[in-house]
């Protein structure tokens, strides 16, 4: 008798942010921070944000066609635009029923921008945060006093009913052992809803900054990571990291992004990622995978021993 | 100028008029409900000598030319990422890594098998040595009834399309009578890709009956494989020795297989060997020997379907074998962890041809349509 396989089990992941339901504008290219891992660092001199003109279609549009719920506010550093409020209040007024803007929410430690922010209109905050301590986010940002001042933003927010916050944290070689301490760090917060982890990916086809992690040095941290945040009630979601591996965890992986409006001159830099690429490429089931790119595959081989297709259909 | 007044057109019609190029300009209005048509009303009739409209079309194109990227740009974000970025940066081709030799065969013989067109059966299995551990192992299964029209030249040409080497398909050609089933084998790690064409009988109750009176094994499987990279090449003969009871299989492990020691091993399988037959009488695993010309090979492959166990159920036998290899537990870990909830199919185990320990674990066969009612 021969049996067929069986599935393994699937942790349950509340989608509450679902990508569809945002359209992401990239409106600011400047950064006050410096962090190794930036994926525009040397793109950011010469992407053009979009335009007014581009805000006010979009704004139009959805109010037209009601297409998305939540209009993202990003580029580099968005705090930095003087007029960011102002955006926020429109986008509101125009009938977007969320403004998130993703930020490293350094300008959010001063409690009087917290505020004037959340009253224009900004109810969901995605912060950076990419270690679990000030030395070594610090060290990853570049510039002392950051992680502080991120803490504290995120800190500020929590006065507030209306508001969501989710985190960011970036895998790299320099962080991925750091995951389940970034989880223990913000227990804290009651307003966190979401933790993301980003599995870094360095916008060419070499990881010249050695910044790539092996996925199977991650694997152990990134799973506890997930557990913990799970414990505590976040909804957790990974991006760029071989769903096969993930295992129970493997629901946790989400890939997909809001319809992002940016300068098209991104694109060829990004596609210098070369995604997609595995040994099992042709035969995997898995419809949400970004497979291996080519700066991984350059650096740590194919993972032919580890990597195990899903039967297509799945 | 100070009577002209500025109109917004979004629609315009061009036509040839008495030798005259005549444009209308205007608005568009509102879909009508009926039937979705917009009409348009015209705000500007504007009649043009040919030669000042041949004038207007190389100024309007000149004109475009310069704002080219901007317009690109423009359409571009509509474009999905991979369509944005070719449209911004026409021929640019993004990068890719290496092709990898063994995962592009790979996915050659699951075509080649798929282009049959008969129902068939996935298995996938790691081997575990002092060499590593190797994941990138299949065999695919078909019975040979389902192949309409010459199965053997059918069966073979996918061998010829696996590089199989002349001496070992005229052997395989000359056999191919005895086949019930065929399983086209594979195992691909960096820099080797070992193809392998198994031809199994269809071994008859009486005569597995006789051998089990005789205490003899019978040949059941004979496999014919190769190394495209360097084209060596070998014959398998497995042969099962039926209806072995637990004690028999222990006997012939250590007597045989793990004669020469190997006592950490010989533990491992006994273990699973008990932990199989607290499931079902061993009776009913197939204990198969394998034996190759020319080499040392001496080695077993136990069947353990019928024991309807997962691999999680050898978990601590599967990180015993992880020790012995001193395989890296972070490699190890991450393949279980995706494997853990298959059944549990066969263990192979022994004295390899390069005479090193090993062990082979097959788990979570897969049916492709049609197939369970053959092998059910």
């Amino acid at each position: 008798m021969l049996d067929a396989a069986t599935s393994p089990r699937i942790a349950a992941t509340a989608k509450r942010f679902a990508a569809e339901d945002y359209v992401e504008l990239t409106m600011h290219f400047k950064c006050n921070l410096k962090c190794t891992h930036c994926m525009i660092e040397g793109t950011m001199d010469w992407l053009k944000p979009e335009s007014m003109e581009q805000f006010e279609q979009i704004l139009a549009l959805n109010a037209q066609r009601r297409q998305w719920k939540g209009l993202v506010l990003t580029g580099s550093e968005v705090t930095l635009r003087r007029d960011l409020a102002d955006l926020a209040r429109r986008a509101r007024a125009s009938g977007f029923e969320h403004v998130r803007i993703q930020t490293h929410g350094m300008r959010l430690a001063d409690e009087d921008y917290a505020g004037e922010l959340v009253e224009a209109g900004v109810d969901e905050y995605l912060v950076s945060v990419t270690a679990a301590d000030a030395a070594s986010h610090d060290a990853i940002t570049g510039v002392p006093g950051s992680f502080e001042r991120t803490i504290r933003g995120l800190e500020n927010l929590e006065r507030f009913e209306q508001v969501t916050t989710l985190t960011n944290t970036v895998i790299t070689r320099l962080s991925y052992r750091q995951l389940g301490g970034v989880v223990a760090r913000l227990s804290h917060l009651r307003r966190l809803a979401q933790m993301e982890f980003w599995n870094y990916w360095p916008m060419r086809e070499t990881d010249d900054k050695d910044l790539i992690a092996s996925h199977l040095d991650v694997l152990p941290y990134l799973r506890e990571a997930l557990a913990k945040a799970r414990a505590q009630g976040r909804v957790v979601e990974v991006k760029n990291f071989p769903e096969c591996l993930l295992g129970e965890d493997r629901g946790a992986l989400e890939n997909a992004q809001p319809k992002l409006i940016i300068d098209p001159e991104f694109w060829p830099e990004f596609m210098r990622n070369g995604f997609h690429q595995c040994v099992h490429r042709s035969t995997c089931g898995a419809r949400s995978c970004l497979g291996l790119n080519t700066a991984y595959v350059n650096k740590y081989g194919w993972h032919a021993d580890v990597l195990v297709p899903f039967p297509q259909g799945e | 100028m100070e009577h002209v007044t500025e109109t917004m057109a979004d629609a315009f019609k061009v036509a040839l008029e008495l030798g005259d190029v005549v444009l209308e300009f205007g608005r568009s209005g509102e879909p009508v409900p009926m039937n979705g048509e917009r009409t348009v009303a015209v705000t500007d009739h504007i009649v043009l000598p040919l030669d000042t409209a041949r004038r207007l079309l190389l100024s309007l194109d000149d004109s475009l030319k310069r704002y080219e990227a901007a317009l690109r740009a423009a359409e571009a974000k509509a474009l999905s990422p991979a369509e944005a970025a070719l449209a911004a940066r026409p021929g640019q081709v993004a990068a890719r890594a290496p092709a990898n030799a063994a995962g592009e065969r790979a996915a050659l013989l699951l075509r080649l098998v798929g282009e049959l067109g008969v129902p068939h059966q996935y298995e996938r299995s790691f081997r575990i040595s002092a060499a590593g551990l190797l994941a990138n192992r299949f065999l695919l299964t078909v019975d040979k009834r389902d192949l309409t029209g010459d199965a053997r030249a059918r069966v073979l040409g996918i061998c010829d399309s696996l590089e199989m080497p002349h001496p070992l398909r005229a052997a395989a050609e000359d056999r191919f009578g005895m086949a019930g089933c065929v399983h086209f084998g594979f195992e691909g790690d960096a820099g080797s890709t070992i193809c392998k064409l198994y031809l199994e009988r269809a071994v008859a109750p009486e005569e597995a009956r006789r051998a089990r009176a005789r205490r003899e094994p019978v040949l059941l499987h004979l496999a014919f494989k190769w190394e495209i990279e360097t084209a060596k090449q070998v014959t398998t003969e497995y042969l099962w020795h039926p209806a072995l009871s637990a004690a028999e299989i222990e006997g012939r492990l250590a007597g045989h297989v793990y004669r020469d020691g190997q006592e950490a091993s010989l533990a491992i399988v006994k273990a699973t060997l008990a932990l199989a037959a607290g499931k079902v009488a061993a009776e009913q695993l197939q204990y198969l020997e394998v034996q190759e010309e020319g080499n040392g090979r001496r080695s077993f492959d136990l069947n353990l379907y019928n024991a309807q166990l997962q691999v999680k159920d050898v978990q601590p036998l599967l990180y015993r074998m992880r020790e012995l290899y001193a395989v890296r537990p972070g490699q190890f870990q991450a393949l279980y962890d995706q494997i853990k909830a298959k059944a549990l199919g066969h263990l192979a185990g022994g004295v390899h041809r390069d005479g090193g320990d090993f062990f082979n674990l097959y788990y979570g066969v897969a049916g492709f349509p049609l197939f369970h009612h053959r092998f059910g």
